[in-house]
């Protein structure tokens, strides 16, 4: 076991790790992140949600007139064990815009523009067919805010042989949806499907074969000049195309083709896998080693917490010769941010002792000492029964299910007392909320991620 | 709220007319495997039939069964002639549904302390293999520890031995399919999604029903010379509405799914009460089942309980150690429509079936019951049907549902051949030769329309865009559900997080409907899945079940969607 000494260490490399790390390495400092797997982050869909407004959760219309700082004015009085109502008893709401801003200037730094403005929500449709609130996207879906529907000429492209994005009926349901939302439908929405060379005869396209296909420079230069022809005369303002257009050469797909076909292209949410998602946890791993961020592909075995060290010991890493390694890291600061069920921050064992025992059997995996929440109360016993309903438009507890931070983001014991003075959590580990459906997944992962780095 | 048929009131005000013209000559109300098979026999002997399915086809307990075709075997202490029938009838619907069905090498461990030891367990066995020959299976093996581990690595190193012998599973959805198919090529008119919602009577007979059609909510009515009532575990309620007597003792079970095969055998297992359940290798997944309780709730709403899933954990981790390891991903339950019995256990009921014929019991003419038995028992029970059916009308007819094949099964299916003339991968075509027989040939016509239809929707199995409008088209899909029955949409690891959108994107371009239809069926699909779901949410499966809220909550705004459709419509029951 090797010794190495950081000033921070975050562990998990998802979107609020990465934050993390990120103002951890602005505040000063050395800082490493262990970054295992892939989670949740690179299966997001390229859409930030960072907030819903609690009395407007289960109405699509857009809400006249509503800001991220009103908004967490809201959230702080209806979701009291929201960590964005935690976060309110030491920071304003404008400091955690601040701390998405910086999310977003990440982002940019490395070289993934983003859209949307905090003051307003934008409409953005995805290959599901419906539509989604959200107050920033990376810029090529963002590009798609179709909240003035009456002013687009929209060409829904699709491809051939990738099934999953059926753009004849994006097109019928985006623009009934359009109606109900905004009272008026689109000036014009159409659909096609257009082949990409070499894939012709494909029945099952994936969306990163799709992508890394139309990286090739010909392959993308042959898709534009049929797009062109296809939708030639159909005097359009606008092209959708679903999110593949590229995974690593994504800047120059997207503006090459909207410079060759003259009108604005953007890309509509498209699962899975999520190109976007990956396009964004490929930028912020090549802007954390940018910075002179550690960063260490390997899993975190366990949290030490002595006294004043605090320590993590990790296999995998950079071993030469390809065996896992184990290393252990002590730091001033270690950041706990391994997510939920999808990262494995949190687990269900469905040992039938557990169950019996108390918890319900949710563990926090790292640590195994921090106690998993609800609603801001240790879950004590029960099934995991008592944690679903029966309906599934309703929200599910167990989805809320995390663990429950101060207002520093020091994880809290069953007595509500730090576990630790120097660890943090950040992200989806944090319980009080629901990802997905309070439409905060992206936002809560930047604001907890950015302050634990910061503090 | 969903519809009720024979609600309460409505059952009880049965409509007095004079008797007219016959619509028919047999009207089966109830489309599991027993009303399909009935209406398929009576179809076959040349009667004009009518079906009546009040959900859908296998939408019972005919779709919430273990999908075992068996010998019998637990007759054999005590009625060797059911276990000969069973295992007799059992190679029929061999030959007649040679695609359908699947062989089920068993082990029944043996470990310390149980109540039978080896020897007892496999003279047992040697007595079945008498019966054997029947149904096309193969003779017990007896097996040392090391044999037995070897042949199967999960199971415990408590066992002392075990014994093999053969089972035959079957696709009870497609059955019931089949059922219905065959009748309505034999001239039977079939429907479901309509309710029988009372009986029309003259004089103290049967002459008729009034149904509604649960999309449309259109009620007709409908004269024949005998009603049949097939209805299951329903059948009391049906009966009663027409006054007559049919008395049932209600058995709901349980089936848990696994994400995949983990198994090589279905393994036997003792649980805490002494009951035998069992893991099973199921298509390509595992079921784990089935538990046997009295059930006194709502037919029409089954939820799986934590101790029911406890209970079979329990019994199974006993000789498969590994079981809670493993990724449950769905519960379905049924209830049995057992005979009633005072005193017994329920595992001891007994699982004949009995034809009631209401005219000779309470003078109630034109009025039949057929109920009881099991899955496997379902040709037999048509058939006295039937046979009750031509006395009444006096036909002569002969029963041919164990010779003439149905839909389908009339061939061997050449794979290879297929896949390369359709361009198709093997994995492909080989699981829709299983559900479709030779008529896979047709589902995949569908292509040549449009090659989109290749490709696949549902990966866990998987199911092409063609056979999604395949059973649209002909096999009366009106739901996603309807879909997942007859194709098994949905039904793997993922529990449909990516295909339950596109299918219903696919169900609104056959059926003609409009963006927020669509919706709706989309998202009673997705009730449909968490129902089954949400009883087992634990372990690995609370991953998967973050990305499906992902999908269809943070990216599918699904639950502001859910608020503006009519969920009910797509959902019916
Ligand atoms: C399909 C999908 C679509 C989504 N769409 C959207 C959307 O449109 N908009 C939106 O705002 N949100 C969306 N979300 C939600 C959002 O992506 C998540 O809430 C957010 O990304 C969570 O980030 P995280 O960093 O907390 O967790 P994760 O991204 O899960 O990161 C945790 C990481 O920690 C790693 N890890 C865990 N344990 C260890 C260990 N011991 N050692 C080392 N590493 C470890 C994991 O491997 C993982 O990489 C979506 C989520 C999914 C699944
Ligand atoms: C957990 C479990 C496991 C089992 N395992 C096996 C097995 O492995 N092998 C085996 O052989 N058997 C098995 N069985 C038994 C077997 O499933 C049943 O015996 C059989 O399916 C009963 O078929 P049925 O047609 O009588 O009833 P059902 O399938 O319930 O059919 C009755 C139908 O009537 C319809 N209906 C009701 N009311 C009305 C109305 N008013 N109008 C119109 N329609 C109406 C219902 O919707 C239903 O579809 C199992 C049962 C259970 C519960």
């Amino acid at each position: 076991m090797s010794d190495m000494e950081y000033s921070t260490l975050v562990i998990g490399g998802g979107i609020a790790g990465y934050t993390a790390a990120l103002s951890a390495r602005e505040a000063g400092g050395e800082v490493a992140i262990v970054a295992g797997r892939p989670g949740a982050s690179s299966m997001s869909s390229g859409i930030f949600h960072t907030d819903a407004d609690p009395g407007r959760v289960r109405d699509i219309a857009l809400p006249e007139k509503n800001s991220f700082t009103e908004n967490m004015n809201l959230i702080s009085i209806a979701e009291p064990y929201h960590p964005y109502s935690i976060l309110a008893g030491a920071h304003s709401p404008q400091e955690m815009l601040r701390a998405i801003d910086c999310f977003l200037k990440y982002l940019a730094e490395a070289g993934l523009e983003t859209g949307g403005a905090a003051d307003r929500y934008m409409l953005l449709m995805n290959n599901l067919g419906t539509m989604n609130r959200a107050r920033f996207a990376l810029k090529s879906i963002a590009d798609g805010d179709v909240a003035s529907p009456g002013k687009m000429k929209l060409a829904i492209i699709g491809i051939k042989g990738f099934a999953d994005y059926d753009p004849g009926f994006i097109a019928a349901s985006g623009d009934a949806l359009a109606r109900r939302i905004s009272g008026e439908g689109f000036a014009k929405i159409d659909a096609f499907e257009v082949a990409v060379k070499g894939y012709e005869n494909s029945d099952n396209m994936t969306t990163t074969q799709v992508a890394e296909a139309l990286d090739e420079h010909e392959i993308t230069g042959a898709f534009a000049e049929t797009v062109k022809r296809n939708i030639a005369g159909g005097e359009y303002t606008h092209t959708a195309f679903p999110a593949v257009l590229g995974l690593k050469h994504h800047r120059e797909v997207i503006s090459g083709l909207a410079e060759y076909l003259g009108i604005a292209v953007f890309e509509i949410a498209t699962l899975q896998p999520s190109v976007p998602g990956i396009r964004i946890m490929n930028a912020l791993r090549s802007l954390a080693t940018r910075k002179g961020i550690t960063v260490i592909k390997g899993t975190a075995e366990a949290v030490d917490t002595g006294d004043d060290v605090i320590a993590a010991t990790i296999s995998g890493g950079s071993s030469v010769y390809g065996t896992p390694q184990k290393s252990r890291i002590a730091a001033g600061k270690v950041i706990v941010a391994t997510g939920r069920f999808i990262g494995g921050g949190i687990e269900h064992g469905n040992a039938g002792d557990d169950i019996k025992g108390g918890g319900a059997g949710l563990v926090e995996t790292l640590t195994g000492i921090i106690p998993i929440c609800y609603k801001g109360h240790p879950v004590k016993g029960g099934t995991m029964m008592n944690f679903v309903t029966p309906t599934v438009a309703e929200p599910q507890p167990v989805f809320s299910c995390g663990v429950m931070v101060d207002a520093k983001l020091r994880p809290l014991d069953a007595n509500g007392t730090p576990v630790h003075e120097n660890l943090r959590c950040a992200g989806s580990i944090i319980g009080g909320y629901d990802p997905c459906r309070g439409k905060c997944g992206t936002g809560a992962a930047a604001v907890t991620g950015y302050f634990a780095g910061m503090e | 709220m969903p519809e009720l048929e024979f609600a309460y009131n409505n059952w009880y005000n049965s409509i007095y007319i004079m008797t007219g013209t016959n619509d028919y000559d047999v009207i089966v109300v109830g489309g599991g495997v027993v009303g399909t098979g009935v209406a398929r026999d009576c179809a076959m002997r040349g009667f004009s039939v009518l079906l009546v399915e009040k959900k859908d086809f296998a939408g019972g307990t005919s779709g919430a069964n273990m999908g075992m075709i068996h010998g019998g075997l637990r007759y054999l202490l005590f009625d060797v002639e059911t276990t000969k029938l069973s295992c007799i009838d059992s190679g029929y619907i061999q030959n007649i549904a040679p695609h359908l069905l699947f062989r089920i090498p068993f082990i029944t461990p043996v470990m310390k302390g149980d109540s039978h030891n080896i020897e007892l367990v496999e003279t047992f066995m040697e007595a079945y293999d008498v019966f054997q020959h029947y149904k096309g299976g193969k003779r017990h093996t007896r097996l040392s520890v090391e044999e037995a581990r070897h042949v199967e690595p999960g199971l415990s190193e408590e066992i002392t031995g075990a014994v093999t012998f053969d089972e035959w599973g079957i696709n009870p959805f497609r059955l019931c399919v089949c059922n219905a198919l065959s009748a309505s090529e034999h001239g039977a008119e079939v429907r479901n999604h309509t309710i029988v919602t009372g009986f029309l009577r003259d004089a103290g007979a049967v002459v008729g029903v009034s149904m509604r059609d649960t999309f449309s909510g259109e009620e007709s009515e409908a004269q024949a010379r005998i009603v049949v009532n097939a209805c299951g575990p329903w059948a009391q309620k049906a009966a009663g509405a027409a006054g007559a007597e049919v008395k049932l003792r209600p058995g709901k079970g349980i089936n848990v799914f696994f994400d995949r095969r983990i198994s090589n055998f279905a393994v036997a297992a003792e649980a805490v009460d002494g009951r035998q359940v069992v893991i099973m290798p199921h298509e390509n997944t595992t079921m784990m089942g089935c538990t046997d309780d009295d059930f006194y709730g709502d037919l029409d709403h089954l939820e799986a309980t934590h101790d029911e899933i406890e209970y079979l954990l329990e019994a199974v981790e006993r000789v498969f150690p590994s079981i809670r390891k493993h990724r449950m991903i769905r519960v379905m339950s049924g209830v049995r429509p057992t005979l009633f019995e005072w005193r017994k256990i329920e595992d001891k009921l007994t699982r004949e079936h009995e034809l009631f014929d209401h005219e000779e019991r309470e003078g109630i003419k034109g009025f039949i019951t057929i109920v009881g038995g099991k899955l496997a028992t379902f040709r037999i029970m048509a058939e006295e049907t039937t046979d009750l059916i031509c006395k009444k009308l006096g036909s002569g007819a002969e029963c041919r549902t164990h010779l003439e094949p149905l839909p389908g099964g009339d061939d061997t299916v050449d794979i290879e051949s297929i896949a390369a003339e359709y361009g198709m991968p093997l994995y492909v075509v080989k699981r829709l030769a299983f559900r479709h027989g030779t008529r896979c040939r047709n589902v995949l016509d569908i292509t040549k329309e449009d090659r989109r239809a290749a490709s696949i929707v549902c990966r866990c199995d998987p199911v092409t865009e063609a056979e999604i409008r395949y059973v649209i088209r002909h096999e009366w899909a009106r739901t996603l559900d309807d879909v997942r029955r007859r194709t098994h949409l949905g039904c793997g690891p993922c529990q449909g997080a990516r295909c339950n959108f596109r299918a219903a994107a696919i169900l609104g371009d056959e059926l003609k409907l409009d963006p927020p239809e669509i919706w709706s069926a989309g998202a009673a699909y997705l009730q449909q899945r968490w129902k089954g779901k949400y009883p087992i949410l634990r372990g690995d499966q609370l991953a998967q079940e973050e990305i499906n809220q992902a999908i269809y909550f943070a990216v599918g705004n699904y639950d502001e969607i859910c608020d503006m459709t009519d969920r009910d419509k797509f959902a019916n029951v």
